[in-house]
Order: C-alpha cells, then sequence, then structure tokens
C-alpha cells in the first residue's frame, strides 16, 4: 500500500530530480555553432554525411552543426515553428518545404537572406541563384525578395507495371517515354481495358483514377493551363474554365469509374496509414498510378521483381506539351537569427553543387543545383524525372498557398464523391481564397513563374 | 497479479485487501459460490476481451512480421516468420534508454504532483463549506471548455520568456497547479463522504490538514488511482507538449522518438519497427497499470459505519 | 490507515435531502450580503487556502492565455508581427463561413451519438471490471489497453478491420450480398467510423466508473438482498442512483472531449478531414486555421465561439443534474 509518507517522500525526492535533470544545456551562442533542424530523423544519416563534407572544407572547419530532427506535425503544420520564432528558441537554420516559403515569408517567420548574399558573395541576387532551377528559386521567392536556397525537386509522371499492360494486350510502345506522350483519351480506354470487375460488382483490378496517389488539382491544373491568379490582373483565377476543366476531368472519370467502387478498393488494397508495402500497385491490382521519383526507392524496397516503369504525365490531344509538377525542401533561416558568415557558408554548401551531389544520390530525388545535374550526381533511374523538370512548374507561390490548397483538394474530393459539379466547385473556390488574397494587394509572383526551366543535360 | 500477491503473503495481507479477497467466491452470507455462478459473467468478460485485445494484438503481430509479410494481402493472423530482430532495430534506432529515462523523469513528477494538488484543492472544492465555492467550481468546469490551439502561443511565450524551452520544467509545473478536469473528478467523489464524518472528527479537534490526509486520502484511494493512472497515460504519451517545448534530443521523449521513424518521405516507413517501438513505449503503462489496478478497492470507510 | 476510530462515530442518520443537494451540486448563488460574518471570513480564507494551487494555475497559466486569446478574436493575426484591430469582423465571417457550419454540424454529430454511446460502453466495462473473479486483473488491463494505444498507431490497426474486402464491418455486409464498402469513403460513415474508434478508448470512462461502483458499500447490496432485490432492481435502484456523481463528470467531460474531437480524425484523414470535408471537425478547422493558414485571429474567434457553446452546454447539464445526481451514499 502506498501510505502517505512513501508518497510525500517519493514526491519530494522527484522534485529534486527535477531541479538536476530537467534542464538541458543551453544550445551555446557562440558564431561558430549553427544550430540546424533536419526535417525528419528518418534521413538523418544523409545530413550527417553533408555536414561531415562541410566540416572538412576550409570554411566549414570549426564549425560545430547542432543537429536536431525536428518532426512535423504535418506538412501545412506551422505550430512549431511559429512558437520557436516567438519564444527566441528558433534554429539558426531550418529544412523546410519551399511550398510554405512564401506565406511564412510574408507573415515574418523568415529573414530575407539577399543581404548575405551581397555581403559575402561578389554578385547580385539574380546572377547568384542562377546555379538553381528556375521554379525552385521562384518558389522562395516574395515580394522580389529571396528567402532560401533549394536543396531536392521532383517530378510527377506516371508510373505503369508492364506485366499487366502486357497481359491486357496493350501496346507498351505507347507508354516509352522515348516514342510517346499519353493523351487523357488514351489513358482513359487502356485503363478501361485493365478494368475488372467481381461477381459482387467490385473491382478486382484497375487501370488508373486521377484523384489516387499524386493526383492533386494541381498536377492536372499545370497540363490543363489552369493558373491560381494571374500577375497581370492581379487577381485570383480560380473560376476560370481551365480550372473547371480540371474539375470535370475528375468528374468525368468518377462516372465511368464510380467513385464508391473505387474508394472501396483503394481502402482495400491500400488502406490509409498503412505499411508503405502495402500498395494496390505493389499487389498488383492497379496498373498506372500518378507518383514521382520519390517511388523509385520504395518500388526497389518492396517490389524488387515487379517491372515498374514511368511515363509522361497525359496530355490533351497529340503533340500537346508535357508538363509536371515540382516540389522540393529547402534551406530557411528563420526571423531573429543571427546572420554570420559561418551561417552563409553552411547554407552555400548544404545547397551547392558539393552539397547537392552528396545528399540527391541518397535521398533518390533530383537536385535543384544546376551544375548538380548536369554532373549526374542523382539516382540514373530518375533520368525520366530530369527530363521533365524543363516544362515542370512549382506551385504558384502565393502568401494564401495552404487555404488554395486546402480548397482545392477538398473541391476534388466533393465533385468524385458528386455533392457538387465543377462548376459550384470552382465558384467555392474562388469566394474561399479571393478575399484572404485581396489583402495583399496587387500582389506579383516572381515574373519567371510558371515559364519553362533551362536545364543542363 | 493480484493473485500472485496473495500467493507470496497469504497470512499479511493488508484489511482492505482481504475485504476484497474474502468477498472473492463468497456469498454475502459467507457461503462459497458454486464454480458456475460467474460463468455467464466470464463467457461475457472474454468475449468483451477479445474484441478489446485485438488492436494490441495487431499491434503486436504487425510488428513481428517482415516487411514483405506486411506486404501480403489479406494480411496474415499469424507471423510467418517471426522477426525480432525489429525490436532490436526499434531500439536502436533512436537513443531508447535517454528518450525512456526523459518520459520517466516527466511521467513519474506529473502523477505525483498531480494527485497531491488535485487531492488537495479537490477537498477545498468538496469537503470545506465557504461562500463563493460553487460559483467558483463553475469556473473550474468552464476551463474544461478552452480550446487548446489557442493557449498554444500565450503559453509558449511565457515560458520562452522565462528562459524554460528545451527543459522538462513546462511539462511538469503545470501538474503542481491542479487540473479541472482531475479537480472535478475527485470533487465527485470527496462529495459522497458523509459530511456528519468530516464534522465528527472535527469536533474531536482534528485540523483539516489532518483530516484531508488520515481520512479521506484512505477513502478517495481508487479515484487518486485514477487519477494517477489517467496522469501517467496522459504524460507518458503526450506528444504535443514535447513536440513544442523540447527541441533538444537530449529533453526529448519517447512520443517525439517515435516520429523518428516516419518520413518526409511517406512511402519509406519503416512500419514494423514503428509498431514494435510502440508497444514498447506502451509496455511499461500496461504493466504498471496491471500492477496498480488493485487498488481499485472497495472504499471500506464508508461501508465499515454502516 | 483505515481511520478505525471514526467509523465507530456512525452518524445516526443520513441528512435531510435538500441539504445535501445544496451542498453538492453547484446551487444557484444565495443572496449576497454586504458583509460576510466573521465565521463566513474563516471559511472563505479556509477554501481559498485549500483552493490556492489551482488559483495560482489559473491565474497564471489560465487567465493570461484566454484574454490574450479575447482580444486576438477581435484582431487579424498571423502570429508573427503585430496584430491588426478588425472589430466583430472574425465572428462575421465565422457565421458565414460555410465550412464553420459544416465542421459544427460534423461535431454535434459526433458529440449527440459519441457521447451517450460512450457512457454505455463505459459503463458496460465498468461492471465487467468489477467483477468478483480471480482473473479480474486480467479484464481490467486488457479492457483498458487500447486507451494506451498511441492514437496513430490505433488508426492503422482500426483501419484493418474496416477493411472493405475482410474488415469485420464488410463480412457483414457481405452476408447481404451487398459490394464492398468504404466507411471511411462516406461523409457520413466516416463520423461513425471515428465514433466507433473512440469507444475503444472507452476505458478512461470505464476507469472512473469503476471508481464509482468501488465507492457504493457493500452493506447496501446485502440489506438490498436481505429485502429481497434482484441483481436487475439492485442496479437500478442502488448502482445507478450511487454512480450519478461519476455519472455527471463522464458526462460533462465527454461533452468537452467530443467538441474537441481532433486526434483521432486527424489522424484517419491525414489531417483533411475528407471525404467532401464529413471528417472536418470543428477543432480541425481552427486548428488549422491557426497553425495552416496563419489566421490566428479567426481561429481565436471560432475558439471564443466553442467555448461559449461548450460553457452554455455544461450549464445546462449541471442544471438537469440537480434533479438526478444523488451525492448521498447511505440515502439511499
Amino acid at each position: 500500500m502506498i501510505t502517505r509518507r512513501t508518497f510525500l517522500s517519493a514526491a519530494a525526492a522527484s522534485a529534486a530530480a527535477l531541479s538536476l535533470g530537467a534542464c538541458a544545456p543551453r544550445a551555446s551562442s557562440s558564431d561558430a555553432v549553427i544550430r540546424y533542424w533536419g526535417m525528419g530523423a528518418a534521413d538523418a544519416d544523409k545530413d550527417l554525411k553533408v555536414i561531415g563534407a562541410f566540416n572538412a572544407t576550409k570554411a566549414g572547419s570549426g564549425i560545430t552543426l547542432d543537429v536536431n530532427q525536428v518532426p512535423s506535425n504535418g506538412v501545412a503544420d506551422m505550430s512549431q515553428i511559429i512558437t520557436a520564432v516567438r519564444g527566441g528558441t528558433a534554429p539558426d537554420v531550418w529544412q523546410m518545404d519551399r511550398f510554405n516559403a512564401v506565406q511564412n515569408a510574408s507573415i515574418g517567420l523568415l529573414e530575407p537572406i539577399g543581404g548575405l548574399i551581397e555581403k559575402y558573395e561578389d554578385s547580385s541576387v539574380d546572377e547568384f541563384t542562377r546555379q538553381w532551377v528556375q521554379f525552385a528559386v521562384d518558389e522562395l521567392t516574395y515580394d522580389g525578395q529571396l528567402y532560401g536556397l533549394p536543396i531536392n525537386t521532383d517530378a510527377r509522371g506516371i508510373m505503369y507495371n508492364e506485366n499487366l499492360l502486357r497481359q491486357a494486350g496493350i501496346d507498351l510502345d505507347m507508354f516509352d517515354p522515348e516514342q510517346h506522350v499519353l493523351t487523357w483519351d488514351e489513358i482513359r480506354e487502356v485503363s478501361r481495358k485493365l478494368t475488372t470487375t467481381d461477381s459482387r460488382g467490385n473491382f478486382e483490378t484497375l487501370g488508373f483514377v486521377p484523384w489516387d496517389g499524386e493526383g492533386w488539382p494541381y498536377t492536372w491544373a499545370f497540363g490543363l493551363g489552369a493558373q491560381l491568379y494571374s500577375n497581370e490582373t492581379a487577381a485570383v483565377t480560380l473560376d476560370s474554365p481551365q480550372w473547371r476543366s480540371v474539375f470535370e476531368l475528375y468528374a468525368d472519370w468518377a462516372e465511368e469509374f464510380p467513385y464508391a467502387k473505387a474508394d472501396a478498393f483503394f481502402a482495400t488494397y491500400q488502406p490509409p496509414n498503412s505499411p508503405p508495402s502495402q500498395t494496390a500497385v505493389f499487389s498488383e491490382r492497379l496498373a498506372m498510378a500518378t507518383t514521382g521519383p520519390f517511388s523509385i526507392r520504395s518500388n526497389e524496397k518492396y517490389a524488387p521483381k515487379l517491372p515498374l516503369k514511368f511515363t509522361w504525365l497525359p496530355v490533351g490531344a497529340e503533340g500537346d506539351d508535357t508538363y509536371s509538377w515540382s516540389g522540393g525542401a529547402s534551406l530557411v533561416v528563420p526571423k531573429g537569427a543571427k546572420m554570420t558568415r559561418n551561417l552563409w557558408e553552411f547554407m552555400k554548401f548544404y545547397t551547392g553543387y558539393e552539397g547537392q551531389s552528396i545528399l540527391q544520390p541518397l535521398l533518390g530525388d533530383l537536385p535543384t543545383n544546376l551544375k548538380t545535374i548536369q554532373a549526374g550526381h542523382y539516382n540514373p533511374k530518375a533520368e525520366l524525372f530530369r527530363q521533365m523538370l524543363p516544362t515542370s512548374t512549382s506551385r504558384p507561390p502565393l502568401p494564401v498557398g495552404s487555404v488554395a490548397w486546402d480548397t482545392l483538394q477538398r473541391s476534388r474530393s466533393s465533385v468524385i464523391i458528386g455533392s457538387a459539379t465543377p462548376e459550384q466547385v470552382i465558384a467555392n473556390n474562388q469566394l474561399s481564397v479571393a478575399p484572404k488574397m485581396a489583402l495583399f494587394e496587387g500582389y506579383q509572383m516572381p515574373a519567371t513563374y510558371g515559364q519553362n526551366s533551362v536545364i543542363p543535360s | 497479479m493480484s493473485t500472485t500477491v496473495r500467493t507470496e503473503s497469504p497470512r499479511r495481507q493488508a484489511p482492505s485487501r482481504s475485504a476484497d479477497a474474502d468477498q472473492l467466491n463468497r456469498r454475502a452470507d459467507g457461503t462459497r459460490r458454486p464454480w458456475y455462478s460467474t460463468l455467464i459473467a466470464r463467457t461475457v468478460m472474454v468475449v468483451l476481451s477479445v474484441l478489446f485485445l485485438l488492436p494490441l494484438y495487431w499491434m503486436i503481430i504487425s510488428s513481428l512480421k517482415s516487411d514483405e509479410e506486411l506486404a501480403k494481402f489479406p494480411p496474415t493472423f499469424i507471423p510467418e516468420s517471426w522477426q525480432f530482430s525489429n525490436f532490436v532495430d526499434a531500439v536502436t534506432a533512436m537513443p531508447f534508454l535517454h528518450f525512456f529515462m526523459n518520459s520517466a523523469i516527466i511521467t513519474i513528477s506529473v502523477v505525483l504532483f498531480s494527485v497531491i494538488s488535485n487531492f488537495i484543492v479537490a477537498y477545498g472544492f468538496a469537503c470545506l463549506k465557504w461562500p463563493g465555492r460553487d460559483l467558483m467550481f463553475y469556473l473550474v468546469i468552464a476551463t474544461l471548455f478552452l480550446p487548446f490551439p489557442v493557449t498554444l502561443i500565450p503559453m509558449f511565450d511565457m515560458w520562452a520568456r522565462l528562459g524554460l524551452v528545451n527543459t522538462m520544467f513546462p511539462l511538469i509545473i503545470p501538474a503542481m497547479f491542479g487540473s479541472a478536469f482531475y479537480v472535478f473528478l475527485l470533487r465527485q467523489f470527496l462529495l459522497q463522504i458523509p459530511k456528519d464524518m468530516l464534522d465528527a472528527a472535527r469536533i474531536d479537534g482534528a485540523r483539516e490538514w489532518t483530516i484531508l490526509w488520515r481520512l479521506v486520502f484512505p477513502t478517495a484511494k481508487p479515484a487518486l488511482t485514477t487519477v494517477a493512472i489517467f496522469a501517467a497515460v496522459a504524460s507518458w504519451n503526450d506528444f504535443m507538449g514535447p513536440l513544442i517545448y523540447l527541441q533538444d534530443e537530449s529533453v526529448q521523449t519517447l512520443a517525439i522518438g517515435l516520429q523518428s521513424f516516419r518520413s518526409v518521405h511517406a512511402q519509406d516507413v519503416s512500419f514494423n519497427q514503428l509498431m514494435a517501438a510502440s508497444f514498447l513505449v506502451i509496455l511499461p503503462l500496461l504493466v504498471l497499470f496491471f500492477v496498480f489496478q488493485r487498488y481499485f478497492i472497495r472504499g471500506i470507510t464508508i461501508g465499515g459505519f454502516k | 490507515m483505515t481511520a478505525t476510530g471514526l467509523t465507530a462515530r456512525a452518524p445516526s442518520g443520513a441528512a435531510p435531502p435538500d441539504e445535501v443537494e445544496k451542498d453538492a451540486t453547484a446551487s444557484p448563488p444565495q443572496r449576497r450580503r454586504h458583509r460576510l460574518s466573521r465565521s463566513d471570513r474563516r471559511d472563505l480564507a479556509l477554501g481559498l487556502k485549500y483552493i490556492s494551487p489551482w488559483l495560482i494555475g489559473i491565474l497564471v497559466f489560465v487567465v493570461y492565455p484566454v484574454g490574450y486569446s479575447i482580444y486576438l478574436s477581435f484582431t487579424r493575426y498571423s502570429g508573427m508581427g503585430a496584430p491588426t484591430w478588425v472589430g466583430v469582423g472574425n465572428y462575421v465571417t465565422a457565421f458565414a463561413d460555410p465550412l464553420v457550419g459544416k465542421a459544427a454540424g460534423n461535431t454535434l454529430f459526433f458529440a449527440l451519438i459519441a457521447v451517450p454511446l460512450g457512457l454505455v460502453v463505459a459503463l458496460t466495462l465498468a461492471l465487467a471490471m468489477n467483477q468478483n473473479v480471480r482473473e479480474v486483473a486480467w479484464y481490467r488491463t486488457i479492457f483498458y489497453a487500447p486507451s494506451l494505444i498511441p492514437a496513430f498507431a490505433m488508426s492503422f490497426i482500426f483501419i484493418v478491420f474496416l477493411n472493405p474486402q475482410f474488415g469485420a464491418f464488410n463480412q457483414v455486409l457481405n452476408l447481404f450480398g451487398e459490394s464492398n464498402v468504404n466507411l471511411l469513403g462516406d461523409p457520413t460513415g466516416v463520423k461513425i467510423a471515428i465514433i466507433l474508434m473512440a469507444q475503444l478508448g472507452a476505458g478512461n470512462a470505464a476507469l472512473i466508473f469503476l471508481a464509482g461502483l468501488r465507492n457504493v458499500p457493500r452493506t447496501v447490496y446485502e440489506a438490498a438482498r436481505v429485502d429481497g432485490a434482484g441483481p436487475m432492481r439492485q442496479f437500478l435502484s442502488i448502482t445507478l442512483p450511487l454512480l450519478t456523481p461519476v455519472l455527471l463528470f463522464n458526462l460533462i467531460t465527454g461533452v468537452s472531449g467530443a467538441l474537441q474531437v481532433f486526434t483521432e480524425a486527424y489522424i484517419v484523414t491525414n489531417g483533411t478531414g475528407d471525404p467532401d470535408a464529413g471528417a472536418l471537425f470543428y477543432m480541425m478547422y481552427l486548428y488549422k486555421n491557426a497553425f495552416g493558414f496563419a489566421e490566428l485571429g479567426y481561429a481565436s474567434a471560432l475558439a471564443v465561439l466553442l467555448f461559449l457553446a461548450g460553457l452554455a452546454m455544461a450549464l445546462l447539464i449541471f442544471w438537469c443534474s440537480r434533479r438526478f445526481v444523488n451525492y448521498d451514499v447511505e440515502a439511499s
């Protein structure tokens, strides 16, 4: 039995233990120590390799990186960084999804880094950033100021299972990225042939649906010419005919491949939050999926024997331009950090030729550093995605990025379920996002946004 | 567990436990109940147990499967090969022992402080009579309805100003000041203690502090055990608090460590290791619960004087 | 330990019911006197002394954050820099925001089913945990075990049971020849799934009921048995009335928890609230606004509204509780 005496003495003992054990050593404030937050412990070993190489350079010798892998609550959850910046406990440099850069810059969470470039480099910001893929730099630019340096990137394509296509008698040349770019009509036709239904009406196998995997509204929007924001009119254009065609695409597919049946199919063969090895592609139930180079690693790990290949995203008509969308991470400086030469040297190394050449082959993604791309320091199996980069686009660099994303993906859900028409959702989308954007009157995205990028091969 | 305890010291049982043990298999009049009298109850409980064991069972078998087996459809109910190495990998993937110690320091402190502070406060609300008490109690209830996201920022600002971010204090100190949930819980129990009993003690000249510990504390043991269990589980499994306040690995906890299996590349989660680590994380709680559940003894003091 | 010296001083009878009621539940504030008498002041000082830990706590940890939030609810604020005063603008926006309506509807749906169901499940578990069988420690641990599993692990496990092909739910449907459905793919189904998932965590409320059950003196049952009351009569006329204080607690905290339902839905839907915003609960929308959309002012307004709604419900329950809650063990 716990008596009051033992209870109270235990309490006293723990109070004593507390005062001894509860303190962490405060991070040193010396310039030689850089506090760095990585994006997750799963890739911490790769971070350390880059840091090791940095310390071996002349500029990096004697600099200590205080690394913490700080997990995030979710892609667009800024609770940790907002609290940390306010409390003065934020790191000096933070690895962040580029998608969040403009919104975070607009609320004053990040330091512009143009000053560092002008101070420590013998070049202008524009000149200096030409080392990286243009759309990645655009995604880090808010109001004419640069807020970070890009690390990796990716692109979206169609992954297909040759076995299933061959069994259904599909001409594989159609899927060969060297020979052909699929049209929407073609992929629909193929999908029909690959879809089978059991006696109770359940899908046993499925060809393709555009809302699975990376089939986000943005993915198709870039191919259908839908823009979220127009620089000319400085207005949100979410109710444009192009956006309607994005949602009509979903609605059309959901009509032919009914949502409830397709949804039951996906919930059966790749339930949410299930092991990464449990996918409809790996179980040879789904013939085609929208995905990116990040799949290569898990394909090799979980389905080394499957003939999984990649091709371009489908286009509207034969001969149309290819397209894709690319995201990726960046190094940014949270507000209030010390803008030292050491910090700059680290950022430059990590995102520069050497850093990316170490990191990208390990991650399996694509580099954003042009010299790294040219040198071919990335997974050779991601070559097709490298070829997608010139016509790829990032999500629009807008301070309302999260709301827009949230609104678009909810609209997709409404349209495929059938609770709203494409006409209705685009009107709603405009109503949800336009008032928030109205607070940034006359806002201009970088002039280069949406244009093709020059990528060396 | 309770049976083990009994076999260890069959003669020297605490009175309260023997009261409980006495009741076992005995009718009110003291005769032994036949074995089948509990058959229906036992059947129901076994069925319920299977249902409530499923999550834990699934967690354990998932933690023992290989990557290939996890991909099987439909999933296997018994692992084909028992991959115990997942547990080794899970423990070595993070500084497990270090995180364990941090979690333990926080949890033990929170439990002790919670039990003491909430008990004292609940006594003030339930066993003492003073003007304005009920009005004040509405305030306790009101704080139950405060949504946490809006208090996150001002609270953090405060701890940051005190320079206590990256220490365990922001997670421990609040436990010293009671919480609406536990105060309310204990009050509901303490109100059932007959006023006459307290008044009798007061007439005998006992001070409130003495009544609190000598008279009320033993009676409230089931309720205090509940508070202790809740505080322990909440603190041990807390994710949001450590995520925001504990940025350095030196002070981080197991709940944060579990995140190390989840990559930004969602395609690459070491699922079996994640389940193995999750199981190891809740195991101490399971064992502690098993040991401490026997404090759910009958409040014999109240029953004793009837 | 057991206050043997005091048990002998058994009271001769129960306190008059009305007096007990006044003591117990929060009674309407009595007419204030201008000055407190000396003994009143002494009582007040003693009472305040005992609740002082909580008083200090509320001053430090509640008053400032709440005041700050109320202020922010009248501003536009991203979380950084200076807030911009917008008056009642956020409240006007909230009432016109279709997603607020949707989220509030989802939350009420959840509360209306999950709270009563939760009480029944918890009470059932508590009765099971209270059986006089040798292996009761095992039952208690087993019933409580799901409450220990971290939410993210639980959501994966639970999803396995909802699998359209082999999950238990669809096995039943298959008996009727229905084709496979995904409960999580339907805006109403997903709410029901989350309600069911929440029931696996009923161990917490059950533990409180169990503590309540353990508080019922055995002598009361013995007396009833002598009077010839069967198990059902005993449950209805002894157990249930004596459990009303903990029932009130579980009801109030159940409502509070349901109005703030967050984690399960956030994890099951990966933070989206899909399909078709069917699992977008109020707290999720609030959280998204605060830390996803950098609309902390708006989130604060939403929080104030939620707080007021919760408070109104709590007061209503308390008001009703005066009719059914019984704190007097002997009076029954």
